[in-house]
Formats: C-alpha cells, sequence, structure tokens
C-alpha cells in the first residue's frame, strides 16, 4: 500500500441538483394522467398478446452472427478486462487507477444505454463466456460435473444473478474502502470465483443464469429495438419487445434488487440518512446493509401488493410476468440517478485507462484530455433529463404492465385487477422524485 | 370505483410530495453560518478571526471531535461565484475533502485550518472528513 493517504470515495462526487418541486408534482401527475387515459380508453384489447414481431432483419443477423464479429466482441471484452485486470492488480493505489471508473461506472452504468440501444451485447463480450468455453475445451462435460435438470434450470432462472447483483450494490453502496485496490481484487476473485465453480459444477449454463452484468445486460436488451424472434433479429417496437420477451424465473428479484439499489442510493444522500446514521453509535455498514435489505423488501412487497390484483403470486406466475413493466422504471431510475456520473467520470475514466499502472503511459492518447461538462453545467438541462427520465420510465411501464395484465385478466377486471398496481407505479414515481429532491 | 381511486391516489400524492421537502429546512442551515440562502450568500454573522472575508464568502465552521463531525451532514445552498471559508478544528489529524473540486485540506490535531474555494462548478458536492469517513456538508451550488 502507498504510505500516502488514499481518498475514499473520488467516485460520483458530482452530483446532480435537486429538482424544483412543482416540476417533480406535475411530473407525478401527469404519469397519472397517461395513465389513466391509456387505461380507460384507448387500449382495451390486448395488442400484441405475446407474440413477437417487427420487420426482418436477415442481414443483420447474418452480421451480427459471423464468426469474425462474435470473435471481434470477444477480443475486445477479453482485451478490455485483461488491460483494466492489469491496472487492478499492478496500478498504483489511487482514484486515477482506471479500475474504479471502470468497474463502477464504465460497466456498471454505462451497461445500460449500451444494451438499451444495441441490445445485448455484452454478452458476446463477457469474459466469463469465454472462460467458461475454454474449460469446457479442457474436458469440462457441456453440463458439468452435477448436471441440473431443465425443470432444475427453469425454476433457477435468473434468482443466481438477483443474488449477484445484490452483492454488486452492496460493494457499490455500503462496502467500505470500496475505491481501494485490496477490497476490489478480493470482489474481482469473487466474481470470477463463482463464475469458474458454477461452471465447473453445473456447466456453461451457469454463466447466462448467474453473471450480474450479463443479466443485467440482457434485462435491459429486452426494453431495446432490436428482438430476436425464431432466431432472426427484428426490428421491433420496445414496447412489444418488453411485452413478449419471456422473463426467466426470477426477473422479479432481479428488478427488485435493481431498482432497491438505485432507491437505496438517492436515500442514501438525504440529510436525513446522514444525520441519523452519522449520530447514532451503531456502524455506517451495518446501517447501510439494513438500509439496501429493507430498500429491495420495500420494493419487492410492494410490487407484489401490486400484482396481487392481476393473479395470485406464484413463482412462474404473474408475478415473473409485470417484472418486465419494471425494466422501463430501472432503466429511467439508472438514467435520473446516474447519466452525469456516467458522463463526467466516465471521460476521467477514459482519461485514465491511457495510464493504467501509473508510470506516465498515454497508450490511447486520451491521457491529456479534458473533461467536458456537456449539458451538465446547466443545472436546469439536467432537471429536466432526470425528470423526462423517471416519468418516461414510469409511462412505459404502465403502458406494459397495462397490455400483460389485459391478457391474464378476466373481461370483467380488465380495469379493476390493474388499480393497485398502478398505485403502486405512481408510489415508485413520487419516491422517485422525492429521492431526486434528497430532503 | 375506479375514479375514486384515482382521485384518491392523486390527492395521495399531493399530500406526500408536498409535505415531505418540507421536512429538510430545520437542516439546511450549517451551524455557523448564516444561512443557507441562495440569493444572500454574503451575511455571516460570525466573528470572523481571519481578515474580513470578501463580501460573497459563505464561512462555515467545522468541527471534528471524539468521532463526530459538526455540521452533521447539513445541506448548504449557494450561488455559483460564492466563495466557501471553511474553518476547520479538530482533535485528530485528518482530512478533509472537498469532492468534485478536489480539494484535500490536511487537518492536524488541536490546530485551525482555514481555507478559501472559490465555487465554480454546479451541482451538489459532500464535503468528507476521512478518519472516520462522515459526511459534513453536502454542498449544493446552483
Amino acid at each position: 500500500m502507498t504510505p500516502l493517504l488514499v481518498p475514499l470515495h473520488g467516485l460520483g462526487s458530482r452530483q446532480d441538483l435537486p429538482l424544483p418541486l412543482p416540476a417533480a408534482l406535475g411530473a407525478a401527475v401527469l404519469v397519472l394522467l397517461v395513465s389513466f387515459a391509456v387505461l380507460a380508453l384507448a387500449w382495451r384489447a390486448p395488442r400484441w398478446d405475446g407474440v413477437a414481431g417487427g420487420r426482418e432483419l436477415p442481414g443483420l443477423t447474418r452480421f451480427v452472427d459471423a464468426r469474425w464479429f462474435r470473435a471481434l466482441l470477444g477480443a475486445l471484452g477479453l482485451f478490455a478486462f485483461t488491460w483494466v485486470g492489469a491496472a487492478l492488480w499492478f496500478g498504483r493505489d489511487r482514484v486515477t487507477n482506471p479500475v474504479f471508473g471502470f468497474t463502477y461506472v464504465w460497466l456498471w452504468v454505462g451497461i445500460v444505454p449500451l444494451s438499451l440501444l444495441f441490445g445485448p451485447l455484452y454478452r458476446l463480450a463477457n469474459p466469463l463466456g469465454r472462460l467458461a468455453r475454454l474449460l469446457q475445451r479442457g474436458g469440462l462435460p457441456t453440463n458439468g460435473l452435477r448436471p441440473l435438470s431443465r425443470e432444475t434450470w427453469r425454476r433457477v432462472g435468473a434468482f443466481p444473478a438477483a443474488l449477484g447483483l445484490l452483492g454488486f450494490s452492496w460493494l457499490e453502496l455500503v462496502q467500505p474502502d470500496n475505491n481501494t485496490l485490496a477490497v476490489l481484487e478480493g470482489w474481482w476473485l469473487a466474481w470470477v470465483g463463482a463464475a469458474i465453480v458454477g461452471t465447473v459444477l453445473f456447466g456453461r449454463r451457469w454463466v447466462a443464469a448467474a453473471d450480474p452484468f450479463q443479466a443485467y445486460a440482457v434485462l435491459v436488451s429486452r426494453a431495446s429495438p432490436w428482438q430476436r424472434v425464431d432466431g432472426v433479429v427484428h426490428l421491433v417496437n420496445p414496447l412489444r419487445h418488453l411485452s413478449t420477451a419471456r422473463p426467466p424465473t426470477g426477473t422479479w428479484a432481479v428488478v427488485a434488487v435493481l431498482l432497491g439499489g438505485t432507491a437505496f442510493d438517492g436515500f442514501t444522500s438525504t440529510s436525513w440518512w446522514v444525520r441519523t446514521t452519522q449520530s447514532s453509535g451503531l456502524p455506517r455498514e451495518l446501517w447501510g446493509t439494513l438500509g439496501l435489505l429493507g430498500m429491495v423488501a420495500l420494493i419487492t412487497l410492494t410490487f407484489a401488493l401490486g400484482v396481487r390484483g392481476i393473479g395470485r403470486l406464484r413463482p412462474a406466475g404473474p408475478l415473473n410476468l409485470l417484472a418486465a413493466s419494471v425494466i422501463p422504471i430501472v432503466i429511467g431510475y439508472a438514467v435520473a440517478h446516474y447519466l452525469s456520473l456516467l458522463v463526467l467520470e466516465g471521460q476521467r475514466t477514459l482519461i485514465n485507462l491511457s495510464d493504467p499502472l501509473g508510470l506516465g503511459w498515454n497508450a490511447f492518447g486520451t491521457a491529456e484530455l479534458g473533461i467536458s461538462p456537456l449539458w451538465l453545467d446547466t443545472p436546469v438541462v439536467t432537471a429536466t433529463v432526470q425528470l423526462l427520465a423517471i416519468v418516461g420510465g414510469h409511462v412505459i411501464g404502465v403502458l406494459v404492465a397495462h397490455e400483460l395484465a389485459l391478457r391474464v385478466l378476466p373481461v370483467r377486471r380488465r380495469l379493476s385487477g390493474q388499480v393497485p398496481l398502478l398505485v403502486v407505479m405512481i408510489g415508485y414515481t413520487c419516491g422517485g422524485l422525492l429521492l431526486l429532491f434528497s430532503p | 370505483m375506479l375514479r375514486s381511486l384515482a382521485t384518491l391516489a392523486a390527492a395521495l400524492l399531493l399530500a406526500g410530495c408536498t409535505a415531505a421537502p418540507a421536512a429538510p429546512t430545520a437542516s439546511t442551515a450549517p451551524t455557523s453560518s448564516a444561512g443557507s440562502s441562495a440569493a444572500s450568500p454574503s451575511a455571516s454573522p460570525s466573528e470572523a478571526p481571519r481578515p474580513t472575508p470578501p463580501s460573497n464568502t459563505q464561512v462555515v465552521e467545522v468541527s471534528l471531535k471524539d468521532g463526530k463531525a459538526t455540521p452533521n451532514g447539513d445541506r448548504l445552498i449557494v450561488a455559483k461565484g460564492t466563495i466557501l471559508r471553511l474553518e476547520i478544528t479538530s482533535d485528530h489529524d485528518d482530512e478533509v475533502h472537498v469532492h468534485g473540486y478536489d480539494v484535500e485540506i490536511p487537518v492536524k490535531a488541536g490546530a485551525t485550518v482555514t481555507k478559501d474555494i472559490t465555487l465554480d462548478q454546479v451541482g451538489r458536492f459532500e464535503i468528507e472528513s476521512h478518519a472516520p469517513a462522515l459526511t459534513i456538508v453536502q454542498l449544493v451550488v446552483s
């Protein structure tokens, strides 16, 4: 370790200004009006009824399925993770080490716009998938040493990934000294180790079921305009994509962790939280752990209550089906909370990546670049973007929930059955806006 | 039934949204200086121990004692261009970090350190101590 004092939190230091209250109120009311108008008048029968479709793109399909394209993305992913891995193990324990920005900003935040715009490309670049294939080439059976039945895989679904995402949220929001190399090294080892052990035991499906970043990418990509239908990539309406993609079991847990984590992040910057936790004699990590788990539990509970109007709560039932309607809300929260972080710290990371070991390199020619604040110097623009992200995410969420509910609700309860979920979503909107105020 | 529920939800929503942000008023003003009004950041009644600061200076007295910070995570709202004067007293060696501006102020046990920072970037920034890690002030520059 360097004897010099290492700044604890160099990242995410610049946060957004709170929204003005009237704007937030207006936004919440807008969500109300739009959702009710849509519910009651314009959308009386399921529009797609679970059938995916759009404009067929065989040329693009051949392109993204081409061996060279997959090899290129795989090599890119491998190169990126090797580069920052070198920074992690051999770089200096400073905030200028690019591994911090890469992990907390490029990967964790950048995966959202990447997957929303281009679909689940991360899956092709994920070095863990490559590692799993390597293990198989080394003689490991495809289904691992303890193969699971198809039924078990169905039941396991995305639950391991939800647990992994909870772990990452804990690292990001609670773990003390998470901007030091020793701590991050431990988490990287755990991340790679879990992938190896899981693949050895259960085979190549493990990474898709358990890797938190891949699961996040795949989740967000369900709101993208690219969807595979019978193996062919289609250009689709994102609403249709969301309401026809079949979410694996446990998707509800994934969205609850993501939404709860972001909400908790906003909650911890309220003066109330800071004052209360700092004045109490209890350790910070205990408060943080309880707060994070509490927020995830609150989201799960409210969502389950909202969905009860639509059907009995069975694991494969509406809880999971309707989790798709929370995906746009997760995206909206992520944009509202982290877009400025991505823009500012993302640029700083690009600069730092040129010199991973702190030796004065300028490997990509970015070391001398400055950080441009772009639109972030104008608080009103930032506030408007946040507002649109929260409101837009919820409007899309309400539309998707409506389409899905129409599919499963009996005719006479088509509207009344949705009211609880609508009220919950209005609550999420209000809560989301209040967190951006951080009183 | 649908309509009445909607009205109820709207009423709850309005009540919830208007009630909650009222809460922070008690906490916005740091203990040291006059107010956190963005309009008049200058008024600083505290007996200035140093040379009289320029008129647009906001003085914040920070005390780090027994593992606690004063102010304790309060919010300070100031206009862009204000000069922030931190007067830090501590009972141990520490370091105060103004995020975003990336200013690090070393603090010696028993001594008072004064540091002026020109607030030329808008945004929300945390002012923190490092041993232990405590949020002293949430600085909002607009």
